[in-house]
């Protein structure tokens, strides 16, 4: 079947929501099929130009599983090591770490509807994520929370509050993250607990998720912003 | 002033905006990126502060003298002239408000 497209205007978007002009980002597709190579690869590049990180997402994301960028922002220096073009990433090649952030600069909730591994939500599936972020963002602001960004993750949905915290933040993160599981989590949607760490890539809205085949029960979808403050 | 301390300086008096690393905190909740507020370079920023504090505006251009820019805020006037017309409009603004801005 024929799949959903990248978008390129929500991709520029959405990277100026997450980054001031002349950050680097790295942007970062994982299991990629190359033509010649037998074996899917990682790809990855840093950007200090948003417009040509769009384009080698556009050129390279539709043989994707997932495109991704890094939330908070990189170390410059690392700009060096593939500079606003992508490389394969081999097993010696470095990618952005958790000492490469400067700062954190947002707390990302990622609620992913239950389902088995490696395949797509289905529609109800998908809504009920995306629902129970509305209803998180709700409950929080009577906790005087700011409003977040709200996105769809293809499969399920996000929220991104924004912080200003330094990179080693005393596991505030994590814990924050394993209060609101134990307050929001039910048998149908979970908040992934595992994105504490400063350098946790991040879905980059405008492409599309593409876990699994894209069947009619369980179709491939193009992550969005769904709302900003 | 700097370009970034009259932009701030602007956000917080004109819109009521807050402070913070990287962001501009609305009255609301709500937010907005620092570098999504520029009235120095985007006109539409510009106008956003004028409708919200301005009494009365002029804004004329023509060969001779190029772009002028007269805002009435209150009893104050405040004049500037030139290119870019972001920069000018908010500049007039800034001295009708009373802050001192660099020509």
């Amino acid at each position: 079947m024929k799949g959903v497209q990248q978008h390129r205007p929500e991709v520029l978007r959405a990277l100026d929501l997450f980054a001031e002009p002349g950050q680097v980002v790295e942007l970062r597709l994982l299991k990629v099929q190359c033509q010649g190579q037998r074996f899917p690869v990682t790809m990855s590049g840093y950007f200090d130009n948003l417009k040509l990180l769009a384009d080698n997402a556009s050129r390279y994301g539709g043989d994707a599983k997932g495109v991704y960028v890094t939330l908070n922002p990189v170390n410059p220096a690392l700009f060096a090591r593939a500079a606003n073009r992508l490389r394969t990433a081999g097993k010696t090649d470095s990618l952005t770490s958790d000492a490469d952030i400067i700062k954190r600069r947002w707390l990302p909730i990622d609620l992913d509807p239950v389902r088995p591994s490696d395949i797509s939500s289905t529609d109800q599936e998908h809504s009920l994520a995306v629902e129970r972020a509305f209803q998180i963002r709700e409950e929080l602001r009577q906790d005087r929370w700011p409003d977040p960004i709200v996105g769809d993750s293809g499969n399920g949905a996000h929220l991104l509050y924004p912080v200003e915290l330094p990179t080693s933040d005393d596991g505030l993160v994590k814990r924050c993250l394993r209060a609101l599981a134990l307050r929001f989590d039910d048998d149908r949607v979970k908040i992934d607990q595992t994105v504490f760490n400063p350098a946790r890539i991040w879905k980059l809205y405008g492409t599309v998720s593409r876990k699994g085949d894209s069947v009619r029960e369980r179709p491939h979808r193009l992550a969005r912003v769904l709302e900003v403050p | 002033m700097n370009d970034d301390r009259l932009t701030e300086k602007l956000a917080a008096e004109v819109l009521g905006w807050k402070i913070a690393p990287g962001r501009f905190l609305k009255p609301d909740r709500g937010w907005t990126p620092r570098w999504h507020f520029a009235p120095l370079t985007k006109i539409e920023d510009a106008f956003l502060l004028l409708d919200r504090v301005a009494n009365h505006y002029t804004l004329t251009a023509d060969e001779s003298e190029g772009f002028r820019a007269e805002v009435y805020v209150g009893a104050r006037v405040g004049r500037a002239s030139g290119e870019p017309r972001a920069r000018t409009v908010t500049f007039a603004l800034a001295r009708a408000l009373g802050l001192e801005v660099d020509s």
